[in-house]
């Protein structure tokens, strides 16, 4: 098929921006596809946040648990703030009531409740931590919710640097799919110029009508689809990250398919 | 008159450009472009024969370049038609700017015209490939890449390229400026050839006087986007 092998020729003849488009799309279409599940990966990998100094709060589900999460991490010295599910609470309290040796029924966790985690920064003092609690009773009122006791506040340099080196991966990650966005961009681009260059003159020296559109639709179509079967056969796709990823392809047919000869 | 819409080049169609029941390869209706406040163009009225080989003169800004860039589509006029006859033609351009490929060999940027509808099998493509080279003497120059040859031999490849599309209509765009006078006479003879062995209708902008002296045709001339003179070249 000629439209497709217009594009294929480009690569070949191109393979080093080839090789470069291919690893940053497949970088990127994993990270935006399988954002999920990293993201799940990273935070079990958290050990050290469960030991920083932290407290668990109890909030009233008709309270909006996000905008608290939000209003609490702009603050300076809360390090992070988690949702806390059904599940966790109840092991939490669990581990409390546990030792008093009382099984935990099922009914015992409210349905109506959820869970906070507030993690605090290393150095931060109890005067400090007493402030941040107060501005969350503050925040939902304090009918609406039950603050836990401060746990971990004398912790080990050493969870901390645990602490520090599992959120830099999450920031390393981010930065991760900046990077590979940023030159997905630069070579699909790049490419697009050649196949646009190409195409046009194919179009503009023969009968066919449309080369130009056709094969960058094909091209970067095909393209696409190889990069995402690799986050569909690892499951729980995050679709609005392949939105994402999709999106760019469809900017790269735009450029190429508008611009024809000009992007010489 | 018909409204049937035409797509001339890659992207460009146009309510502007119309069929024509007569029996004219083109036919501009008062045709003006307009880049901003400058006018590329003005009201020009262009009738261009079938099988005619038409001159179009001027000095540098006179619209030469714009007049082209509307027969073959590059361009859309700001106001007025252009008509085509009934009969869908192939327009082949020789840009100004020859928009070649120019990591590629010469004999590759040739092939870019091989359309097996118009071609057939490749080898007669190849063929007549071999044979206008010859004709041009590039034969031996095939192999080298567009980046290492010289003005002349690209405006070479440019010609073959557009000849080798089997073309209705050729449009050239200063064909022959880095041509010696012997080669730029050697184009004129061969487009000469297909205008009356194969019915080739040329438009052919140019600056060389010694062509145009020579020329016994019609020429068209351009001042300031304003068609001032159409007609025979002593007179000009």
């Amino acid at each position: 098929m000629l439209y497709l092998k217009l594009f294929g020729e480009i690569l070949v003849k191109n393979p080093l921006r080839a090789v470069g488009f291919f690893l940053s799309g497949f970088t990127l279409c994993f990270f935006l596809g399988q954002s999920e599940r990293l993201q799940d990966s990273l935070m079990s990998n958290l050990p050290s946040m469960g030991e920083a100094p932290h407290f668990f709060a109890l909030v009233d589900k008709k309270i909006n648990s996000e905008g608290i999460r939000r209003k609490l991490m702009e603050l300076p010295g809360v390090s992070a703030v988690r949702n806390i599910s059904k599940d966790q609470i109840k092991a939490q309290l669990g581990e409390v009531i546990g030792d008093v040796g009382i099984d935990l029924p099922e009914s015992f966790v409210s349905p109506s409740i959820s869970g906070l985690k507030v993690s605090f920064a290393p150095e931060l003092e109890a005067r400090s931590q007493k402030l941040i609690k107060k501005y969350l009773a503050r925040l939902t009122g304090e009918e609406e919710v039950t603050l836990g006791p401060t746990i971990g506040s004398q912790k080990k340099t050493t969870d901390w640097i645990n602490s520090f080196k599992s959120s830099m991966k999450l920031k390393v990650g981010g930065l991760l799919v900046l990077l590979a966005a940023l030159l997905y961009l630069v070579f699909g681009l790049s490419l697009g110029t050649e196949l646009g260059k190409e195409a046009y003159l194919v179009e503009r020296f023969s009968r066919r009508k449309n080369v130009v559109k056709v094969s960058a639709a094909l091209g970067y179509l095909a393209s696409s689809a190889l990069m995402l079967v690799p986050v569909f056969v690892f499951g729980k796709v995050n679709f609005a990250g392949v939105l994402v990823f999709a999106s760019l392809s469809l900017i790269f047919f735009l450029v190429t398919s508008t611009r024809g000869w000009k992007t010489a | 008159m018909l409204s049937q819409k035409q797509s001339l080049g890659p992207g460009l169609s146009s309510q502007k450009i119309k069929h024509s029941i007569r029996d004219q390869s083109f036919y501009l209706q008062d045709v003006t472009v307009d880049f901003g406040k400058i006018q590329g163009l003005r009201n020009v009225q262009l009738s261009i024969n079938n099988n005619e080989v038409l001159f179009v003169t001027g000095s540098s800004g006179a619209g030469k370049t714009t007049l082209l860039k509307i027969l073959t589509g590059e361009l859309e006029p700001t106001s007025g038609e252009v008509i085509l006859p009934p009969k869908i033609k192939f327009v082949a351009p020789v840009f100004q700017d020859l928009r070649l490929l120019e990591r590629k060999t010469c004999e590759a940027n040739l092939w870019i015209s091989y359309d097996s509808s118009v071609h057939g099998s490749k080898k007669e493509y190849l063929k007549e490939l071999n044979e206008l080279a010859k004709v041009f003497g590039i034969t031996d120059r095939l192999d080298m890449k567009m980046d290492k040859a010289n003005g002349g031999l690209k405006q070479k490849v440019a010609i073959i390229r557009a000849l080798l599309t089997r073309p209705d209509i050729l449009v050239l765009d200063e064909p022959t400026s880095s041509l010696d006078s012997a080669n730029a006479q050697k184009l004129f003879d061969v487009l000469s050839f297909y205008n009356s062995k194969r019915g080739l209708t040329v438009i052919w902008a140019t600056h060389n006087r010694e062509l145009v002296k020579k020329f016994s045709g019609r020429i068209v001339h351009l001042d300031r986007g304003k068609l001032v003179y159409s007609g025979h070249a002593c007179f000009i």
